[in-house]
């Protein structure tokens, strides 16, 4: 096989060989080691013409030890979590798992930097607001978080023909007790340090 | 046939018509929906990428809900349902797992309820067979089944239907009499999951699919899942725009072009409700 010519050049030093069980203690201890880079994900991901490594790539990335360049990558975030990755592994590695864990960390470490990411973590923070979604809040706290008016100003028109439709809640829905969920992530991150 | 019923964040707002046409369904069919209590958003994809340990007990959550209930779970979202069903699957199998989850939760996850969708409830458990005469067959409607991916994916150790060429929605289109139109799309990605974050890549992945099944002879889509239909719907005049080409494809819900063949007042199916117009390509039935 050719080497990959496009693989990211990067000193000895800057590698975290401990990386790849990092990623794989979080998707329940799977071996990445299985893949052979067939190149069957990259092959069948939808959004693989935006992402400048793809899976193929990141997964070898990931056993090389290149901890920081994965997770800052914009990739990971381009996946949009369809399966059809793991479907087709002929290695049977669940690919799509491996991304969102990868997503899971570059948040924990800081280093998620991409509007889905900023998205994802304001989702949670209205989830555990009301235990339910409440879309008018969550596209607020998301467009100021972005600072982009005009990607709000850009779906003003839908927004609109959706409130029209009745498509669009005007009061939020509570659980009878969200402070549940509050609890719950406290305990689930309690359960992650031990 | 009874289920607790998880209807998820979108059939309460977006998506209502998909509730209403569900719900009309089940009361004409005899299946009996009884709403979780206190039931809690699954998380969709992006409390996953947030911590997929909290992902987890947030599915778990719900399920123990149902456990109470000792029924087993009828999800409609395709997102929600893939979250509840592979968090149960992972739960059950991973002993050390369970244990974790468990012990953030009042109330522990047992292993005992069984998640299900809609158009797998239709098609397992009560059988199409069992339909009869159909009041209005969808006679010379020219539809496109689109599954989306989470309906049939991540594939299942018990899977209901092939992930990648699945029939399901196909079987029961026909059985309402309606023509099912083959294209190559049918379970290619709408960008859901990036619709709101990036909406140009959502845009198009839609545009592909709808433009698919047009050249295909499409007269519309039939859906499982209020993200695809939001992507597919909502979003139709921007791809419509992209492509510089008029497509004018209505998505419905499968639940209301089932309640059209059976012959439920379209007043009480949500019609009204959807973006582009099924007006037109219902008159023709």
């Amino acid at each position: 096989m050719e080497p990959d010519a496009n693989l990211p050049h990067l000193m000895a030093s800057e590698l975290d060989s401990r990386f790849k069980d990092e990623v794989a203690a979080l998707i329940g201890g799977l071996d990445l080691a299985y893949c052979f880079q067939c190149g069957v994900c990259s092959g069948s991901c939808p959004t693989m013409d935006r992402m400048e490594h793809g899976p193929r790539r990141i997964m070898q990335m990931i056993r090389l030890g290149m901890a920081e360049k994965v997770l800052r990558s914009h990739d990971i975030w381009l996946c949009v979590s369809c399966y059809s990755c793991a479907a087709r592994c002929p290695q049977g590695i669940e690919i799509a798992e491996v991304m969102a864990a990868l997503r899971s960390l570059a948040m924990t470490k800081g280093l998620a930097k991409d509007k889905e990411a900023t998205f994802s973590r304001v989702f949670v923070e209205v989830l555990k607001r009301y235990g339910r979604l409440y879309e008018p809040e969550l596209l607020l706290r998301y467009y100021t978080a972005e600072a982009s008016v005009a990607d709000l100003l850009k779906q003003a028109g839908l927004g609109l023909r959706m409130f029209r439709k009745g498509k669009i809640a005007l009061r939020p829905e509570r659980i009878e007790n969200a402070e549940e969920l509050e609890e719950i992530a406290a305990r689930i991150k309690g359960e992650r340090v031990a | 046939m009874k289920y607790a019923y998880y209807p998820g964040c979108s059939l309460h707002a977006s998506a209502r018509e998909y509730d209403i046409s569900w719900r009309a369904i089940c009361e004409r069919l005899d299946i009996e929906l009884v709403e979780m209590a206190d039931w809690s958003c699954c998380g969709t994809v992006h409390a996953t990428s947030v911590d997929r340990l909290l992902a987890l007990a947030l599915a778990a959550r719900n399920l123990s809900i149902a456990e109470t209930m000792g029924l087993k779970i009828a999800a409609p979202c395709s997102g929600c349902y893939k979250n509840l069903r592979t968090a149960a699957e992972a739960l059950k199998e991973d002993g050390d797992l369970r244990a974790k989850v468990n012990s953030s939760l009042s109330r522990p996850f047992q292993g005992n309820t069984l998640v299900k969708h809609p158009l797998y409830i239709l098609l397992e458990d009560m059988g199409l067979d069992t339909l009869g005469d159909l009041p209005r067959p969808l006679h010379g409607l020219r539809v496109a089944p689109y599954y989306g991916c989470v309906l049939t994916r991540p594939a299942s150790s018990r899977p209901v239907d092939d992930p990648e060429d699945p029939q399901g929605l196909d079987r029961l289109l026909q059985r309402l009499g309606a023509e099912v139109v083959p294209y190559p799309a049918k379970t290619k990605c709408c960008g859901g999951a990036v619709l709101l974050s990036h909406t140009d890549v959502a845009l198009d992945l839609t545009g592909k699919l709808l433009k698919q099944a047009k050249d295909a002879g499409a007269q519309c889509l039939a859906v499982a899942c209020p993200m695809c239909q939001m992507a597919l719907d909502a979003y139709q005049s921007q791809v419509e725009r992209r492509l510089g080409e008029r497509l004018d494809l209505p998505v419905l819900y499968f639940t209301q072009l089932m309640g059209v063949a059976l012959g439920i007042d379209e007043g009480q199916l949500g019609l009204g409700r959807l973006i582009v117009s099924p007006a037109k390509v219902l008159a023709r039935v």
